[in-house]
């Protein structure tokens, strides 16, 4: 049986957690494996940016130590878990995909976020490969080269945090961590074909994740399960005084709640806006996702071009600002790909950043009126599957558009006012997977994870891990 | 609603990103000009659309954001 659990790379982090509580295997057995599916198999990918075996095999021990003391490990003991290169872990440089943080002095403490699921006895085994400084949809980094799909080797896992939705998809950890300031979990998650939840905006602490525009960033977790996902979220929640946005109130677990499913939800696709510039597949995944959870109306949420337009100014300027000194001094050293939209980004007028943060209050309030009548609302993920690496344009319909700003046109609306949002997974035999994303009121993290488990044990949505030699190749639509 | 404000022409672009880097500080290499002016036109064509959206007084950002 223990032999068989190791050799188990389909395993949830919760099978892996009760395996390792009830004494079936150790945490160290379980990281072994992990640090040897990551030997054998990322040398294809490129998810991971440094793999720390040592470390993870004596925090593995740690918690074997603990079991054997009769002390509690922890609801994820022995879950190995990876990072995006931007969380802080104490004693090495934060890099966040660039090469201008490497003269940086090592993190003092780990990101609360790691602290957090290290501390509900998950083991930390490396970092994860990005765009730089988070700043694009694709994970195609100059410095430390592109992750590729497992799904599909030739094109991208997405982005920003393409390192963490891979490593989750090829079945090397079940576990891991990202990112989202304006789509950067769920872009990814839906392309490789895996589950990957933003919270709340606020609703897990930022402290020691790298940032990019504070007014959007979040920090979130992918995985191959939606109770793994609610499981880390619950262990990673509370309030946190070193991140000035961080959720005042009581955590409130979600985990307890899925069996309760989609039972009684008011549930409507998005119209308008999100229904545009999709390709026909994109919203046949959205229909599957509706018809199952029996969802017949539509609501339209206002002016959603003006809220992705003003998220990207706000951004810009933002993310521009933070790196104003390096743009200045050290140009040459940044990613290309990021370079000259940041450069452009600091030169924007003050009118423009304060009228988009004034609309982000006006857009608010009207979303908030749309959630007085439904609890969830479906839209698709991204505009299309995943892109081939390298490549510059897609066509949508009749029109051909750059891939890199445009894979977020879908998301940008929603981060951009924080609400909680599930990407969840639709797979097509002999093509690659789409997302759906399940939006819900702010702090409504339980109604996005209940419908989750819903479409999960329906059998609508699911993440098997992508077998290298089963990898989809799909018709390229482009 | 008002009329959508126009683009601005390609000149005015490169003379809004000569004066705006001045202003600034950040000197543009001659290399990245070509990206920075193509990035900055789809920011003034993003950015139009929201100037373009009427608010009233009572509207004010956020201090830090509730969502």
């Amino acid at each position: 049986m223990i032999r068989a659990a190791h050799a188990d790379d389909a395993a949830d982090a919760a099978t892996i957690a009760a395996a390792v509580r009830g004494r079936a295997m150790t945490a160290e057995a379980v990281t072994r494996a992990a640090l040897e599916r990551i030997r054998a198999r990322d040398a294809g990918i490129n998810a991971f940016t440094a793999v720390l075996a040592e470390q993870a095999l004596a925090d593995a021990r740690a918690v074997d130590a603990l079991i054997a003391a009769g002390r509690d490990p922890g609801p994820l003991a022995g879950v190995p878990f990876a990072v995006k290169d931007l969380f802080d872990i104490a004693g090495r440089t934060t890099l966040a995909g660039s090469k201008i943080l490497a003269g940086r002095a090592p993190a003092r403490r780990d990101a609360t976020a790691v602290a957090r699921l290290k501390a509900a006895g998950a083991v930390l085994v490396g970092t994860l490969n990005m765009d730089e400084f988070a700043y694009g949809f694709t994970t195609e980094n100059e410095h430390y080269g592109a992750t590729r799909n497992p799904r599909d080797p030739e094109r991208i896992a997405g982005g920003s945090s393409g390192g963490s939705a891979a490593a989750v998809s090829a079945g090397m950890v079940p576990l891991t961590l990202g990112s989202d300031t304006n789509g950067s979990i769920r872009v990814p998650a839906a392309l490789c074909g895996i589950f990957g939840l933003k919270p709340t905006y606020g609703r897990l602490s930022r402290a020691g994740a790298f940032p990019f525009a504070g007014s959007f960033d979040h920090v979130g977790p992918f995985a191959r399960s939606v109770r793994d996902l609610a499981a880390a979220c619950d262990a990673m929640q509370g309030h946190d005084p070193l991140d000035p946005v961080c959720a005042k109130g009581p955590a409130e677990p979600a985990l307890g709640r899925l069996q309760e499913g989609a039972r009684g939800l008011r549930i409507a696709v998005a119209g308008g806006y999100f229904r545009q510039s999709a390709l026909p597949e994109a919203l046949s995944a959205v229909a599957a996702v509706a018809a199952a959870l029996k969802a017949t109306r539509e609501v339209e949420l206002p002016q959603a071009h003006r809220a992705r337009a003003a998220a990207f100014v706000i951004t810009a300027a933002e993310g521009a600002n933070l790196h104003l000194a390096d743009l200045k001094a050290r140009p040459q050293d940044f990613d290309s790909a990021t370079r000259d939209r940041f450069l452009a980004g600091a030169l924007i007028p003050a009118a423009w950043y304060l009228q988009a943060q004034r609309f982000r209050r006006w857009y608010r309030d009207r979303v908030r009126e749309l959630f007085q009548e439904v609890d969830l609302i479906l839209a698709p993920t991204t505009p299309c599957p995943a892109t081939r690496i390298g490549q510059e344009t897609m066509k949508i319909g009749e029109a051909e558009m750059p891939v890199r700003p445009n894979l977020g046109l879908f998301t940008q609306p929603i981060s951009f006012i924080g609400l909680p949002v599930l990407s969840v997974p639709v797979q097509r035999p002999g093509a690659l997977p789409l997302g759906v994303q399940l939006i819900a009121a702010p702090y409504r993290e339980d109604v996005v994870l209940r419908a989750g488990a819903a479409l999960e044990q329906a059998g609508v949505c699911a993440a098997p891990v992508a077998r290298p030699s089963h990898s989809e190749k799909a018709s390229d639509p482009h | 609603m008002p009329d959508p404000s126009p683009s601005p022409a390609p000149s005015q672009v490169a003379g809004f990103v000569e004066h705006a880097s001045r202003a600034i500080g950040l000197p543009i290499r001659a290399e990245d000009l070509p990206g920075v002016l193509a990035n900055t036109a789809r920011l003034h064509a993003l950015a139009r659309l929201v100037m373009d959206f009427p608010l009233t007084d009572e509207v004010e950002t956020a201090g830090v954001f509730e969502p």
